[in-house]
């Protein structure tokens, strides 16, 4: 068992590899959800445009907790989040 | 005179092109034959008719991919019960075990200490076999692809795919007996610490299809690296190669270089693949290792 040693790269790797995608998923899903109240609403494109920025913000929101929040959360003797 | 040798130079060259996609594409997709060199063994009389559920068409035919699939499985399972026989004669103090086996005890523990068991920490004993086994049933998919006349079969998206969603139901099930319902949900709904109410709300509304995403991103990226890396390294073998048939003749000296050279960096990139094959197994299994251990130690 070496649980007190730092986690290995390929670990840190795995563990941060799907923001990305997780950035451009929910950029993509709010900017949908944009079409779709546009379409409705016939406000085109504000809502594309809000939609696609308000993805984006959460999914770096979503990053932004796992990278900077949790760590120090975790140094103040936290467990950390998923 | 000239401009009707262009002409026909470039469609050659265009007609060369077109063949050698073909030769790659035909090399890398599914199949209903075996092509075995010698003879090639028709499997349409295994197909079956796709079953429907719902909205969803599901194809259960046996494929080539599938044929390779199910080789895979059978090595996976010999070489399991050779090495656990071997260690079971040793445990009853016959023989110590030889090459192979020594091989597979290292492999073993290693893929049990410091991939399972350091990753999921305490209680991740029941993880070890999933782990061991993603290892070597990829690995051996992998390798089957180096074999002459053999196919990769996780160069199938559908394949790892299906991979994914194993190891996804399992660190997803992992992750709610760990945490309980209450623990578990808070991992999919999540709010800032220090919000009003309503802010909070709308934090929550907006934050939890974001954090859904970034569950599927995981096995996501995990079916799409494995797809990614086995069929690059297919590809890049086959446009090398391909650049012999090509180019290649034995009368000029060029002809001689597009010969020779794709032939050495041919050799390399085939070692690299070997390479390649092993690395992506244990990065699959190892990721499927950490995402277990993370789910479970969330709070």
């Amino acid at each position: 068992m070496r649980k007190e040693s730092p986690p290995s790269s390929v670990v840190q790797v795995g563990r941060h590899a799907g923001h990305g995608i997780t950035i451009a998923a929910s950029a993509a899903l709010f900017a949908w959800l944009g079409t779709l109240l546009d379409e409705r609403l016939g406000t085109r494109p504000l809502f594309v445009v809000l939609g696609a920025f308000l993805g984006f913000g959460a999914g770096f929101y979503s990053m932004y907790r796992r990278l900077v929040l949790d760590p120090s959360k975790e140094r103040d003797g936290e467990p950390p989040a998923e | 005179m000239d401009g009707l040798l262009l002409q026909e130079a470039a469609q050659d060259a265009a007609h060369a092109e077109e063949w050698g996609t073909d030769v790659m594409i035909h090399h890398i997709v599914d199949a209903d034959v075996l092509d075995l060199g010698f003879f090639s063994v028709d499997l349409s009389p295994l197909s079956v008719a796709p079953i429907h559920i719902g909205g969803l068409e599901i194809d259960v035919s046996i494929t080539k991919h599938v044929v390779f699939l199910f080789i895979a499985a059978v090595l996976t399972v010999v070489t399991m019960w050779l090495a656990a026989r071997a260690a079971h004669r040793l445990e009853q103090g016959e023989k110590a075990p030889g090459g192979l086996l020594n091989a597979m005890e290292a492999f073993y523990l290693f893929l049990r200490d410091d991939v399972a068991m350091a990753n999921i920490g305490s209680g991740g004993e029941r993880f070890v076999p999933l782990v061991i086994t993603l290892f070597f049933f990829i690995l051996f998919a992998n390798l089957l692809g180096l074999v002459p006349f053999g196919a990769t079969a996780t160069s199938n998206i559908m394949v790892t795919a299906g991979l994914a969603v194993i190891a996804f139901i399992v660190i997803e099930t992992a992750g709610y007996r760990a945490l309980g319902a209450k623990g578990y949900l808070r991992t999919i709904f999540y709010v800032p610490p220090g919000l009003n109410p309503w802010m909070g709300a709308v934090m929550l509304l907006i934050m939890t299809p974001v954090e859904l995403i970034g569950k599927l991103a995981k096995p996501f990226a995990l079916a799409v690296r494995l797809f990614a890396n086995m069929t690059a390294g297919h590809f890049v073998l086959l446009a090398l190669l391909g650049l012999i048939i090509t180019y290649g003749s034995f009368t000029t000296a060029s002809g001689i270089v597009a010969v020779l050279g794709p032939l050495l960096l041919g050799l390399f990139v085939m070692f690299l693949e070997i390479f390649i094959a092993f690395l992506q197994a244990f990065i699959f299994a190892m990721l499927t290792a950490v995402f277990i251990g993370l789910i479970r130690h969330a709070h």
